[in-house]
């Protein structure tokens, strides 16, 4: 602020007032692209964290990060992924701030449809609006790209979007956000990040009927997410859980998809590996230090 | 006679040429699988291991599971037929190419896990239970991940 103004000064007293528009211009215009630029790293990174190219980009046929088109098999039938760069037709180019929190946290797209819980809406909920602006900045950053949407199929989505609908009117009251624990910055920080950033629960916790996360199992395994995969329950418990695994054991995990029990992290979180290795030490650490604190739950079969 | 002999001759060196390094495999998918879960089973055997150390294990248990380690890496190679890297079975294989490109390396990453086995059988039947606790941690990191980290890819691609 303070160089600001003495360069306002001095620009006021050498240059002549017919260029005063363009001096003001050449002096707003930097600090701007500055501010956008620590947010575009911090929404990058926000998307790293949260895996949104993983949905989103349809890696398996060379598709451009971000521009969607990979098609999953989801409780919801089967979905091809949105082109989430800024293309104006076929992207969220045309989308305000307002458009983009309202479909973040409450699943609704511009045109007043509701996103089933396939896009995990109802974790980012409670992602700061900081956050939310952040992300806006990356991905209006994106190169846009053109892919046409491609529509699912329809007589199963209809029920499905009909669930969705009542389940992000619940999801909304019963969003699932854990206990912070008070007092510990880093578990803080690793609560924020298991349960609203990188969404964990949304294959860790299992799916109410209405296939809205079942609040009362927070991480407690499930049988049955996305593309049917089964999770493992991450909550402490010692036999059914992750209790017998250090913090340290589990930010290793995190990085390198290690485990302490002589082996790897595979299928599908061989993939959240790859968004949690972009992660800082710091952050993974915070997110083992939360996970040791939640409430230890028992597997259970029918999860 | 002569004949005979030119005969087994042409036989030997076309064995020699055919079994050269690596075999190619019939059924790549299920090689992979059958590698992997030998692999899980060795991961079995040095928790029944580390189990026995901390306490809460039996010794019959850890001594068949260095045993099996010790066999299983002197065949390891044979897990390993051409044509089962990541590039041939993608979404299931992790093993890198790079693999058959470097045999060799691949063999002595291999001769490094057999002997850290020999190690770890060692220290099971000595009977320190102290010992026997930190010794598998010892044969993944210093046997079993050198390995792993010139030839494994972390992720299906």
């Amino acid at each position: 602020m303070v160089a600001k103004s003495a360069t306002n000064r001095s620009a006021k007293r050498s240059r002549p007032d017919r260029f005063l528009p363009l001096v003001l211009a050449a002096l707003l215009l930097p600090p701007t692209a500055r501010a956008d630029e620590g947010a575009i790293g911090r929404g990058a990174y926000l998307a790293a964290a949260a895996g949104c190219d993983q949905c989103h980009t349809d890696s398996k046929h060379g598709g451009a990060p971000y521009a969607g088109g990979r098609v999953l098999e989801t409780a919801f039938g089967r979905i091809t992924t949105p082109n989430i760069t800024p293309d104006r037709v076929t992207g969220i180019g045309g989308w305000s701030a307002a458009d983009f929190a309202r479909a973040m946290r409450w699943g609704i797209a511009p045109d007043g449809t509701h996103y089933v819980t396939a896009f995990p809406f109802p974790y980012f909920a409670n992602l700061t609006d900081g956050d939310l602006a952040d992300l806006k900045a990356f991905f209006d950053s994106l190169k846009p790209v053109s892919r046409p949407r491609i529509a699912g199929a329809a007589p199963l989505a209809l029920c499905a979007r009909a669930r969705a609908a009542i389940g992000a009117a619940i999801a909304a009251n019963s969003s699932p956000s854990p206990m912070l624990p008070a007092g510990d910055a880093p578990a803080a920080r690793g609560a924020y990040l298991v349960a609203t950033v990188g969404r964990c629960g949304d294959c860790h916790t299992p799916l109410t009927w209405l296939g809205v996360p079942d609040t009362g199992r927070f991480l407690a395994g499930s049988h049955g997410g996305i593309e049917g995969v089964k999770a493992p329950n991450i909550t402490p418990d010692a036999k059914t859980g992750i209790g017998k695994w250090s913090q340290d054991d589990i930010a290793a995990a995190l990085k390198d998809g290690e485990t302490p029990d002589f082996d790897f992290l595979g299928g599908s979180m061989a993939e959240i590996v790859r968004n949690t290795a972009r992660l800082t030490d710091d952050d993974r650490h915070a997110i083992a230090a939360y996970l040791k604190t939640i409430p230890p739950k028992v597997f259970k079969k029918n999860n | 006679m002569k004949k005979r002999l030119s005969i087994l001759l042409v036989a030997a060196i076309l064995s020699a040429v055919w079994g050269y390094g690596h075999a190619q495999t019939a059924d790549p998918a299920a090689a992979v699988e059958k590698r992997q879960a030998t692999m899980k089973r060795m991961g079995g055997d040095l928790k029944a291991i580390e189990a026995y150390g901390k306490g809460d294990g039996d010794e019959s248990k850890a001594l068949a599971g260095a045993q099996d380690i010790i066999a299983t890496q002197k065949t390891l190679a044979e897990l390993f037929p051409k044509g089962t890297g990541s590039d041939a079975v993608p979404g299931k294989s992790y093993a890198n190419p790079k693999l058959w490109a470097d045999w060799d390396k691949f063999l002595s990453d291999n001769k490094l896990a057999e002997q850290k086995a020999e190690a770890l059988l060692t220290t099971v039947k000595g009977g320190d239970k102290t010992a026997i606790a930190a010794a598998p941690a010892d044969m993944w990191n210093n046997g079993c991940q050198v390995c792993h980290k010139s030839f494994r890819e972390k992720k299906p691609t």
